[in-house]
């Protein structure tokens, strides 16, 4: 494709950077003109250098321009680069990116990658291992983990996702001390799960505990239940649904892969663990609507008080606690590791990589020293990034509760799926194949059958 | 002043020129991708001959998207023309404020259909739309977006948003009847009924087969909406063809299967073209 597709390529990116150019920093107004600055002990003057980053419009975009604002002013000045944002539209970036990569485009300089889209992007990026040596063990290793191809890694992570179980802490507290509740959560587990359980704290959840007290909070199974649903599942046909799923997979001893690289969908562990999604839909626990769900109707659901848990990205937790978005529920949210005999939770991140084909490589490599210390990613996380680095994580509990957890959970419980280039088809299969089980719409074992085939294939093995 | 044939040529060039970098340079790219593994991820291309037809037409979700394409357009068409032509015989008289409720109706042609479709993911979201809360408050209890309703649902919506335009189109061919052809019938006793099914609706064909055709054909194509509200699923249960196309190239990668789609769709939509122009042309002469 790369080198049929350079026509085409050539006219996307042609027609990108006519928008780009129009582009300015966050401020609106034109840049600057580069002014030569001075060689620290000499009056020699140094040309300044304009290194040009794609990336996404969002709270990352916002976050991102204070680093660069601040690199610029500061930084920058020294090392005689200029860091200019240049923003594409966050629907249909990955595509347009794509175009700009296959045409070997030298007008950006550093890319916008993902964990699940390193694999395609590889090829036109720097491995950067040896470039910044120690500066990536800054960062939580299951982070740089997710940005590696082939051993080696080609971008920085500068922000992370990861899951959490979101639950009512009121109901579950009361769940945990009320002798009635715990009488008819034993008689709900029983109907609904074949056990009778005790109610347990969240962070001791199996899937069957999940299961029975999403029973118990649920009207049309518990007809005293304060909440409509006890859950709201993310069950769209959508890649990122699948991610939510994949917890369930990896806690219950599942993975996608052998051991030689196998596909490994046609296991107990699939089933059981599209059992899960499929029992809660049938029982009614969550609603048949949730077919169509994604992010925000599931937030929706925790956010008007129907539902007492949801399985979420780490990135709601902000918005759930805030009392002008989550007024009936932002003082009651408790946040657990992802249910299961182990504790899992997918993780990936978001970061950047110099561009192979740019000319102002070793420009960008200071720029992305400078990103890659504690300095710049502290400015990152204040202005409402989520870097994968411990201590900044840590440091910011009174501001952002969450983020020592987010900080703990990627590193004792985060893994990596995969970072090869297959990693988009082989969501879109299995959102194809599980999302119609979720619904109740198809049976596990064929599914789990369907997408073992098909994931084979595409993998040539 | 009259021109020679060659100076004809050259005035008719700039067109030609701007045609065939627009149209037919995009149409023969399309046929080479086709016959090449071309990837989105920029790996290089070999030629694989027919490959890449031959997996498409051994997928049995291109034959399922087709078939759902030709079900969503042959009932959401109908949905609308009953609708449109039932509103142009509302509107095909005079009273007040007939403007401003003609107005109202045609506001659903001036929004985008992905942003339509966004409106009306907010108006029946269980938990803040306006539209289950009402239905809650007058005792029903129903998901519209329930897998058993979704394509109701999908249906409901493409219509809500498509029956202005069969409106106006069959509103304009309600004004060329002459009254004369009313009058008559009445004065020989033919009932309101009788007139609808004996004048109007005969004047009408030509005007209903072209409004349908073109509905027929964009309803085919219904991306936006499926992709805004369902992605296609649960599993494949609404998944359009061009829902599949894009999915092809963009998710999973594959732009060479995603070419010999598009261009396999191409020839088995064109006999069903064609008969369908023919009969256009016919009844409308």
């Amino acid at each position: 494709m790369k080198h049929h597709g350079k026509w085409l390529s050539a006219l996307v990116t042609a027609g990108m950077l006519v928008a780009l150019s129009g582009c300015s920093g966050s401020s609106g107004q034109p840049s600057a003109p580069s002014q030569p600055s001075t060689e620290p002990g000499t009056s020699k003057p140094v040309e300044k250098q304009t290194v040009t980053m794609l990336y996404w419009p969002g709270p990352e975009s916002d976050a991102m321009q204070k680093v660069v604002d601040h690199y610029n002013q500061m930084q920058g000045a020294t090392d005689g680069v200029e860091v200019k944002m240049a923003p594409a539209p966050r629907e249909g970036f990955w595509e347009k990116e794509a175009a700009m990569m296959g045409a070997d485009n030298k007008d950006i300089d550093v890319y916008f990658t993902a964990s699940y889209k390193i694999g395609e992007h590889k090829d036109d990026l720097l491995p950067l291992d040896e470039k910044l040596g120690d500066s990536l063990k800054l960062y939580i290793g299951t982070t740089i983990d997710s940005l590696k191809n082939g051993g080696q890694t080609y971008a920085i992570p500068t922000d992370v996702s990861n899951h959490f179980m979101y639950y009512r802490k009121d109901l579950i507290d009361r769940l945990l001390t009320d002798a009635n509740w715990q009488a008819a959560y034993k008689e709900v587990s029983k109907k609904i799960t074949g056990k009778e359980l005790v109610p347990k704290k969240p962070e001791e959840w199996n899937w069957d505990d999940f299961t029975a007290t999403a029973a118990f909070f649920t009207q049309s199974i518990h007809p005293d239940s304060p909440t409509q649903y006890g859950t709201v599942l993310q069950a769209k046909n959508l890649i990122y649904n699948v991610m939510i799923w994949d917890d369930i997979l990896y806690s219950l001893g599942g993975s996608w892969y052998t051991s030689d690289g196998k596909a490994n969908f046609d296991t107990p562990e699939t089933r059981k663990a599209l059992e899960v999604y499929a029992s809660l839909t049938k029982n009614g626990i969550s609603p048949a609507a949730a077919s169509t769900f994604e992010y925000p109707e599931t937030n929706q659901a925790f956010q008007s008080g129907k539902a007492a848990m949801i399985l979420q990205w780490s990135a709601a937790y902000h918005e759930l606690t805030d009392q002008a978005k989550s007024g009936q529920i932002f003082d009651k949210v408790g946040i657990a590791p992802i249910p299961g005999d182990q504790h899992k939770t997918h993780v990936h991140s978001l970061g950047v990589g110099i561009n192979k084909h740019s000319d102002k490589q070793e420009a960008s490599l200071k720029w992305m020293k400078y990103l890659a210390t504690k300095e710049a990613m502290q400015t990152y996380a204040e202005n409402g990034g989520i870097p994968p680095v411990a201590d900044v994580l840590n440091g910011m509990k009174e501001k952002r509760p969450e983020f020592p957890a987010i900080a703990q959970h990627v590193d004792q419980y985060g893994y990596v799926v995969d970072t090869s280039e297959k990693v988009f088809p082989i969501l879109e299969v299995l959102a194809r194949h599980f999302s119609a089980v979720w619904a109740g719409q198809a049976d596990a074992d064929a599914a789990a059958k369907n997408a073992q085939a098909e994931v084979t294939t595409l993998l040539g093995k | 002043m009259l021109y020679t044939r060659k100076q004809a040529y050259w005035m008719m060039a700039p067109l030609a020129v701007v045609v065939i970098a627009l149209v037919a340079f995009p149409t023969l790219y399309a046929y080479f991708v086709s016959v090449h593994d071309a990837r989105l991820s920029g790996a290089s291309a070999s030629f694989i001959g027919l490959n890449n037809y031959t997996a498409t037409l051994t997928n049995g979700s291109f034959y399922g998207s087709i078939w759902y394409s030709a079900k969503f357009a042959l009932f959401a068409t109908i949905a609308e023309l009953i609708a449109g032509v039932g509103l142009a015989l509302l509107f095909n008289r005079t009273f007040r404020a007939k403007g401003l409720f003609t107005s109202l109706l045609l506001l659903p042609l001036m929004v985008a259909p992905s942003l339509f479709a966004l409106i009306f993911r907010l108006m029946l979201n269980d938990f803040v739309g306006v539209v289950p809360y009402y239905l809650n408050e007058w005792g029903i209890r129903v998901q519209p977006f329930d897998p058993a309703l979704v394509n109701t649902t999908l249906i409901a919506i493409d219509a809500l948003q498509w029956t202005p335009f069969v409106f106006v189109i069959v509103y304009a061919g309600l004004a060329t009847i002459p009254d004369e052809l009313y009058e008559a019938a009445r004065v020989d006793g033919a009932s309101p009924v009788q007139s609808f099914v004996r004048i109007t609706l005969p004047l009408l064909v030509p005007t209903l087969a072209i409004v349908a055709f073109l509905r027929g054909i964009d309803a085919f194509k219904i991306y936006d909406m499926i992709y805004v509200l369902t992605n296609g699923g649960p599993g494949e249960l609404t998944t359009s063809v061009s829902l599949f196309i894009y999915k092809k190239a963009f998710l999973e990668g594959n732009i060479g299967e995603a070419a010999a789609a598009s261009i396999l769709l191409t020839f088995i939509l064109a006999p069903l073209l064609g008969l369908a122009v023919k009969f256009i042309v016919r009844r409308g002469a």
